[in-house]
């Protein structure tokens, strides 16, 4: 019948329209909203060339492919920290996601792994930035942030806690079988661990960046409180630096003391398993 | 005259003389209630001015926690003469627009001075709510270290004046936000009953120049009343 085969035709021809339609779509879809790649096959191959900073780069083996999670705070309409007035002067969000990005360089040239939360000046809440991390099997989570007070390229390392004068609380960790934690109970499970981190990293910060403190802070910091990762925050000083080239600078150190904390983190401690 | 119309005068007769029997009870009634309330409203105001001058005796030392003249990096607790009263929530809004405007130099304010208290509750759990001008969160300057200043110091001064405190939960313009200036997160309530106990204050006197009337809460202080700190006494710092 020639009616049916035309109801046919127009059947099949708007299936078809359908499913361009939703391949279009999910073509459009912004990167941070799938889980990332994290395999080898799609990160940058480890450059297999001799360092550039001989004297900077990383003497310690790391015994195990290494998943560092970077956080480059703020962005979008959210600038964070001014170096001036108003709109005029450096702003901490391009500040931050341009030293993420050549941390990035340096530790992928050393052969570790890095997502980076976001890429360019987009606003990202702070549940999305979470979720891309907590997608993540395992790895450490950095966020980074500069501050518009203290003293000029110092670092501050924190973790997530209380800083009110009591310790923070202890969880037990996370059981290996799926199990449902809430969302704002994330970090729960890592909060020593993630202390462990700190501790580690700011004695590699306070050589590395003079005049940084020697012991990290605890924060309650929203970002870290909602990641499922051995998680820490870097505040540099700051953002009303008169020569913002000097913080940028900062990004290869930083990306060391990040990668000498990780593997003292992940040396066997004498009674721990 | 009919004999009906007779018995209803008689009956008109009866509740008049009842009437006027009962009138002296009604009038000494009337009187009594006249006199009570007299004596209720004279004790209320008694009590009330009894309450405001016990209070203008009742000046107490009192730890506020701004940052230390030494290291801008730590709280210092500075004990100061200030009229707190017994009503805990009087207690915190003092001591609150205490710790915002009277600071003893700008350099050791950890709040913005354009910063208002709007308005502060006290649930009976010992929830302290306090709903502060979207200033805490816009003149704030930027960063992890100085908004978890401010909210130490917004803790620890609730605890050092208010003994019922036990959790602080901060609103900002009368909404609860994610977090403070982007860093600090303000979706639960802090824990007061964490907090390591201050170090007792040495007895200080009473200091002559302690604010008497301080602002009220929701309205800004004034400029004079900003450059009129209390007198206080720096103790160790406690970060």
């Amino acid at each position: 019948m020639p009616g049916e085969r035309t109801a046919r035709t127009a059947v099949a021809f708007g299936i078809s329209v359908l499913l361009a339609a939703l391949s279009a779509a999910q073509s459009s879809l912004p990167s941070q909203a799938s889980p990332p790649q994290v395999g080898p096959a799609s990160l940058p191959a480890p450059s297999t060339t001799q360092p550039a900073h001989t004297a900077q780069s990383v003497q310690a083996p790391i015994p195990a492919p290494v998943l560092v999670i970077l956080d480059p705070a703020h962005g979008g309409t959210d600038s964070g920290a001014h170096g001036g007035p108003e709109e005029e002067g450096a702003v901490e969000k391009d500040l931050v996601l341009t030293i993420a990005q050549n941390m990035r360089r340096e530790m992928e040239r050393q052969g570790v792994r890095v997502v980076l939360t976001r890429q360019g000046d987009t606003a990202i809440s702070l549940d999305d930035r979470a979720a891309l991390a907590n997608g993540i099997g395992s790895g450490f989570f950095v966020s980074l942030h500069i501050a518009s007070t203290g003293a000029r390229n110092t670092a501050q390392a924190y973790s997530f806690g209380t800083p009110l004068g009591a310790a923070p609380p202890v969880f037990p960790p996370r059981a290996l079988r799926m199990e449902a934690v809430p969302w704002d109970n994330a970090q729960a499970g890592y909060v020593v661990p993630s202390r462990r981190l700190a501790e580690l990293l700011q004695v590699e910060l306070a050589q590395k960046l003079g005049g940084s403190p020697d012991v990290p802070q605890f924060a309650q910091v929203r970002q870290l409180r909602i990641v499922a990762h051995p998680a820490v925050a870097i505040e540099l000083s700051r953002v009303g630096e008169e020569n913002p080239g000097s913080l940028e600078k900062t990004a290869v150190p930083l990306a060391n003391a990040l990668l000498r904390a990780i593997a003292a983190y992940r040396q066997p401690v004498e009674g721990r398993p | 005259m009919s004999r009906a119309f007779r018995i209803t005068l008689l009956l008109l007769l009866l509740a008049v003389l009842a009437g006027l029997y009962e009138l002296p009870g009604l009038r000494r009634q009337l009187v009594g209630s006249e006199r009570q309330e007299q004596t209720e409203e004279q004790a209320r105001r008694e009590v009330i001015r009894a309450g405001s001058e016990g209070r203008q005796e009742r000046k107490e030392m009192v730890a506020i926690f701004w940052l230390s003249e030494d290291d801008p990096r730590e709280l210092a607790a500075v004990e100061t003469s200030l009229e707190l009263g017994t009503d805990p929530v009087e207690r915190a809004r003092v001591a609150l627009e205490t710790l915002i405007t009277s600071a003893p130099t700008p350099e050791q304010r950890p709040l913005p001075l354009e910063t208002t208290l709007l308005a502060l509750y006290l649930l009976p759990d010992g929830t302290v709510v306090t709903d502060f001008s979207d200033a805490l969160s816009h003149k704030i300057p930027s960063g992890i270290f100085t908004e978890q200043l401010a909210v130490d110091a917004i803790a620890r001064t609730l605890h050092a004046a208010v003994p019922q405190a036990r959790r602080l939960k901060i609103l900002i313009a009368g909404q609860e936000v994610e977090t403070l200036a982007g860093h600090v997160d303000l979706t639960g309530a802090f824990d007061l009953g964490a907090m390591t106990p201050a170090a007792p204050a040495a007895a200080m006197p009473a200091p002559a120049a302690a604010p008497s009337a301080p602002a009220q809460m929701g309205k800004p202080s004034t400029p004079e009343e900003r450059k009129t700190p209390p007198t206080p006494k720096p103790r160790a710092g406690v970060r």
